[in-house]
């Protein structure tokens, strides 16, 4: 049988922002076979639904629009959006169902990082900012080095309500990409101030589409 | 700022925030404004521990069913949690509406491990509330705690108003009327428990008087007041068609440590084994309609879309026709791309098959718990397990593309020589030459898991002194010397420091409520976790309270001993422990309930198999 591949759009806030990539996969997983929609899975021992996230989420991320891709064994009806929407714990919700006849890429993203820090954190910031400062990650024994500037297009510093808004418009290059999180605990760890992350967003994505 | 908005500036700098949102699916939502009583169920371990538990979701689910009960569910929270939530002036919270533990009315723990003793503190501690019983007043929550621990309720007896003994989902309805009552007029505190006290299945420790003779043993245990009940029976649902199981059941958003569905099949055990507490207080054992289970499974799946069902018990393949349940449940699981599991199944040829065609597990393994090393002492404990069977499921299993094998035995049973211990080399010696035999080319693991046998109250080997520290080191030792010798296999034992505190705390009188709060003190918690499992604070501890711990774990107690736990009465007499422990001795077997009834005492409950004898 020939496999329907479909294109989920949905936003994310508190509190499911704090589920898991992997337990995201779970949750769809979970709710699919809750409305009784047969899905498409691997072969093999331990079977896997076919569901994609384009992006893959990072535990506390809130988003206006996320993308997963499914493959599923059957059609989907029109009521779909609504069925989901009816099942789904707060903070999330399904926005748009498409049938995803072509691939998409993601091209550049939108961030904004709301954190409770000291009046002068923008201009320490601007400053750490200025001396092109890099990101540098362990992962099993391997450092990796990212230049911030290779992948950051722009960024701004603002006090809004009490709270540090900070927004950053970040590249991706060659499908890799950095988070805002790391370049915040990059500045704090490297000057030595205090600021508590409260909520992450990501605003908008582009994407490009690829046949 | 509420509550719920201080908590979620936290959660970007904890570990797994998801413990402590709530908002699962089927979790219950309803206006705490308009509930006559607001019930916590506090589960004394974290999130992923608690959400497996079969019993919480139970009560949880039966006590809202009614309209004027919101029960909300509370957590232990991790330590960094813990510190964070301290220095922001944060008390412990529901996950349901982020309401403080000390708003609530009734304080509900569930103790289903010696060990999360101190996590019971701890979490009254970060609410704020005094440990006390009688430092609570009225108009403070009431604290109660269910689950097997409290079949020896004696080393809690100074923090908890009121114990349920035995299974809660009727007594908990009951406790519930009375503290509206209660709370709607002018009834004291003391009131309110005296009624407690009658109230069939509750113990209110604080209407009870122990006095000790000058060697430290229990001269007597004697209620306060003509009004309370000398002995406190165990509560039973009778009949478990009849009795509420939840089929919306709340199901966790992040990963547990039981991911999946669980449903019971029956209650009780018919088997006996000596050294088995839940064999004794589960009693009598009561199944589950295959029609009823069927319709559960049906309804859970629909409701949780999880992707596994459990199928639990004490003794799967007690179950009658287990195979044709399983392959009933599978009809419909299997397009649906749902597991099912079996745990506790017994291995035999045919339970193999079932095993292959119903868990469609990654790398399958096969579990046998043989407890013991030589047929001599597996009588000696009741196992009836014999080695012949094990060898030739194995060799079915091996055929048939098994690959792991896990063993379980215990060290330090009563009458055990060392023998004994070398009949587990013995046992994985054999099953590696079995493989050998089969000359295939994969690779096999055996796992062999010893842990320390804890004589545990309501057994027949209740009286039994446990090993020395000393001991289970040389015991652990020669066996591990032994299986270094054997290819493919593993060795892996339980903490015996862990084990030694087992012992004293599931055996203690009421002098340990205060070492384990000395314990606290000390910073003691989380004692079951590896990680911060400490014996020396413990030894501290007992050493300021001046305790011994060997008079409660490495001392044989004799038959006419007063036991702390003896005010508990799980309707298996004393006399039966006692006649099943001289058994022992000679190591005698006794029948399991299906063959014949073994008088032990619980058919005056009138319920289950005991029923048509």
């Amino acid at each position: 049988m020939l496999a329907n591949r479909y294109r989920f759009y949905f936003s994310r806030d508190f509190p499911s922002a704090f589920i898991s990539h992997l337990d995201m996969t779970r949750l769809f997983e979970r709710l699919f076979r809750r409305l009784d929609i047969k899905l498409k899975f691997t072969q093999g021992f331990n079977p896997h639904p076919k569901i994609v996230f384009i992006l893959p989420m990072p535990v506390g991320l809130c988003s206006e629009e996320e993308i997963f891709e499914v493959e599923c064994e059957q059609e989907l009806g029109e009521d779909i959006i609504e069925n989901f929407n009816r099942i789904l714990p707060e903070g999330l919700k399904v926005l748009k169902v498409e049938l995803a006849t072509d691939k998409i890429q993601v091209r550049d993203m939108y961030y904004q990082c709301f954190v409770e820090a000291k009046e002068e954190f923008c201009k320490y910031f601007d400053e750490f900012m200025k001396k092109s400062p890099t990101i540098k990650k362990e992962k099993e024994g391997k450092v990796t080095v990212k230049k911030i500037f290779d992948f950051l297009l722009s960024y701004e510093c603002e006090k809004v309500d009490g709270d540090i808004k900070i927004s950053f418009h970040i590249n991706v290059v060659n499908g890799s990409y950095i988070k805002p999180e790391d370049i915040l605990r990059e500045f704090s760890q490297e000057y030595n101030i205090e600021c508590r992350i409260v909520r992450v967003e990501r605003v908008k994505v582009n994407y490009k589409r690829v046949i | 700022m509420v509550v719920k908005d201080k908590v979620f500036k936290l959660l970007y700098d904890v570990e797994k925030p998801g413990r402590y949102i709530g908002n699962e699916i089927n979790m219950v939502k309803k206006d705490p404004e308009k509930v006559d009583v607001r019930f916590a169920f506090c589960f004394p371990d974290i999130y992923e521990i608690g959400m497996s538990n079969l019993g919480l979701k139970i009560l949880y689910h039966l006590l809202n069913e009614r309209e004027d009960v919101y029960c909300e569910r509370a957590f232990m929270p991790w330590v960094d949690m813990q510190q964070k939530m301290q220095k922001e002036g944060i008390k412990l919270f529901s996950l349901e509406t982020f309401t403080e533990l000390y708003q609530f009315d009734i304080i509900g723990f569930s103790l289903s491990y010696e060990m999360s003793y101190t996590n019971v503190l701890k979490m009254l501690e970060l609410s704020n509330l005094p440990l006390e019983s009688q430092k609570r007043g009225k108009g403070m929550p009431i604290v109660i705690a269910g689950g097997p621990c409290t079949y020896n309720p004696e080393p809690l007896w100074e923090f908890v108003d009121v114990f349920v003994i035995g299974e809660g989902e009727e007594v908990i309805l009951e406790i519930i009327d009375l503290y509206k009552k209660y709370k709607f007029s002018c009834m004291t505190k003391e009131e309110f428990l005296y009624e407690c006290a009658g109230i069939e299945g509750c113990y209110v420790p604080l209407l009870y008087n122990v006095e000790y003779n000058p060697n430290g043993t229990i001269k007597s245990i004697s209620p306060v007041s003509e009004n309370v009940p000398p002995k406190v029976r165990k509560r039973i649902v009778k009949d478990l068609d009849t009795s509420y199981f939840p089929t919306k059941m709340i199901t966790p958003l992040i990963e547990v440590v039981h991911d999946r569905i669980t449903l019971e099949i029956f209650r009780g055990c018919a088997r006996g084994c000596r050294f088995c507490q839940a064999g004794v207080i589960y009693r009598p054992v009561r199944f589950r309609s295959s029609k009823k289970v069927l319709q559960y499974a049906k309804e859970l799946v629909e409701n949780c879309g999880c992707n596994e069902i459990s199928l639990v018990s004490l003794s799967t393949s007690d179950y009658p026709n287990i195979d044709e349940l399983a392959r009933e449940i599978l009809k419909f699981a299997e397009n649906k791309k749902i597991n099912i599991s079996l745990p506790s199944l017994r291995l035999d040829s045919t339970s193999l098959d079932l095993l292959k065609e119903v868990e469609k597990i990654r790398k399958p393994t096969l579990t046998f718990a043989p407890e013991a090393g030589t047929q001599r002492l597996r009588d000696v404990i009741n196992k009836n397990i014999k080695e012949e069977d094990i060898y030739s499921t194995v060799r079915l299993a091996f055929e048939r593309g098994f690959q792991n094998i896990k063993l379980y035995f215990m060290l330090g049973l009563p009458l055990e020589e060392d023998e004994d211990v070398l009949g587990i080399y013995t046992i994985a010696k054999n099953i590696r030459e079995i493989y050998k035999e089969l000359k295939f080319k994969k690779r096999i693991r055996i796992t062999v898991s010893t842990s320390f046998f804890v004589p545990k109250p309501h057994t027949p080997f209740q009286w039994e002194a446990q090993d020395s520290i000393e001991n289970m080191q040389r015991k652990m030792q020669l066996l591990k010397e032994n299986l270094k010798k054997v290819k493919d296999v593993e060795y892996s034992w339980h903490d015996f420091y862990l084990s030694k505190l087992e012992a004293v705390l599931s055996r203690g009188d009421r002098r340990l409520s205060r070492v384990i709060k000395k314990a606290v003190e000390l910073g003691c918690q989380f004692d079951e976790w590896g990680e911060f499992f400490d014996f020396s604070k413990w030894e501290n501890a007992f050493k300021q309270e001046n305790v011994d711990w060997r008079f409660y774990s490495d001392r044989k107690r004799s038959f006419d001993e007063i036991l702390p736990w003896d005010i508990i009465d799980t309707g298996v007499t004393k006399e039966f422990l006692k006649k099943e422990c001289l058994l022992a001795y000679e190591a005698k077997t006794t029948s399991s309930c299906f063959e014949k009834c073994t008088g032990c005492g619980v058919a005056s409950f009138r319920g289950g198999i005991c029923v048509g004898k």
